[in-house]
């Protein structure tokens, strides 16, 4: 499988960390978000899933998928999956929040992100791919 | 019925078995959120509350697929706003038994807006979900 999306998970936790240092807060987190998501989608990929990722809602379409291939897949317990799927949209939400809204991101928000999206990464890892 | 009502009427089942925990509920219109907050005594189990979330999770993303619900708690990348909750219930936590426990929840929408027989009073079956 082409690795070149979870590359591009890896270059965006760096970023995510190198931009906390320096003190840009919200858009850390949206490579944290990212990060996780491109993980995501390269394991799709990886497990030659049927879903079609061009479409609208692409984000949580693919978060769906990933969350019935964990079940499939029954190496995780059904609560550890169910803390994925909450995690992962909570994530996605703070991004969202952090993209458009009027809210200044302070920098333990950031590290919060940061921390989770190494966790969600890790989880991917240990349970699907 | 509408997805806030959906989440108040499980809330209100959830709470009706287990009235000492405090639930915390807003949802966030412009984002198409439902955050829910739980806080519970040390007797009412994780795993009680895990269940509901996954039955309530399954349920919900059916029949209304672009709404999402989040769990919240202290350690959570998102809080609940505490102004302008959508609904609360403030439980006693930490003073009475926990009721005994259930298993994994299913919910039956059978009887969705039939006032002489609602949903809520018939379900709770303890149907457990497949792993």
């Amino acid at each position: 499988m082409n690795p070149v999306l979870l590359t591009k998970s890896q270059d965006n936790i760096k970023a995510s960390e190198l931009l906390i240092n320096n003190k840009f807060y919200a858009t850390s987190i949206h490579c944290s978000y990212y990060s996780v998501y491109q993980r995501l989608v390269y394991t799709l990929n990886c497990l030659k899933t049927s879903m079609n990722l061009n479409i609208s809602d692409t984000h949580k379409r693919s978060i769906d998928a990933i969350t019935q291939e964990l079940k499939k897949q029954n190496r995780a317990k059904a609560e550890d999956i169910e803390d994925f799927t909450n995690r992962i949209t909570a994530l996605k939400s703070l991004r969202k929040r952090a993209d458009y809204e009027i809210k200044m991101i302070i920098e333990s928000e950031s590290r919060d992100a940061f921390k989770e999206s190494k966790e969600l990464n890790k989880f991917l890892f240990d349970n699907i791919e | 019925m509408k997805s806030k009502d959906f989440i108040i009427l499980k809330l209100q089942e959830f709470i009706r078995l287990h009235p000492l925990c405090t639930v915390k509920y807003k949802h966030e219109a412009e984002l198409n959120e439902h955050l829910i907050e739980f806080i519970s005594n040390e007797k009412l189990s994780l795993s009680t509350i895990m269940s509901f979330r996954i039955a309530l999770r399954d349920e919900f993303s059916k029949t209304f697929y672009d709404d999402e619900v989040i769990f919240v708690s202290e350690t959570s990348l998102v809080k609940v706003d505490k102004q302008n909750l959508t609904y609360i219930h403030n439980g006693l936590c930490g003073i009475e038994q926990e009721p005994a426990p259930k298993s994994l929840y299913h919910f039956d929408l059978t009887g969705i807006g039939n006032e002489a027989s609602p949903w809520y009073e018939e379900v709770y079956n303890t149907t457990p979900i497949a792993a």
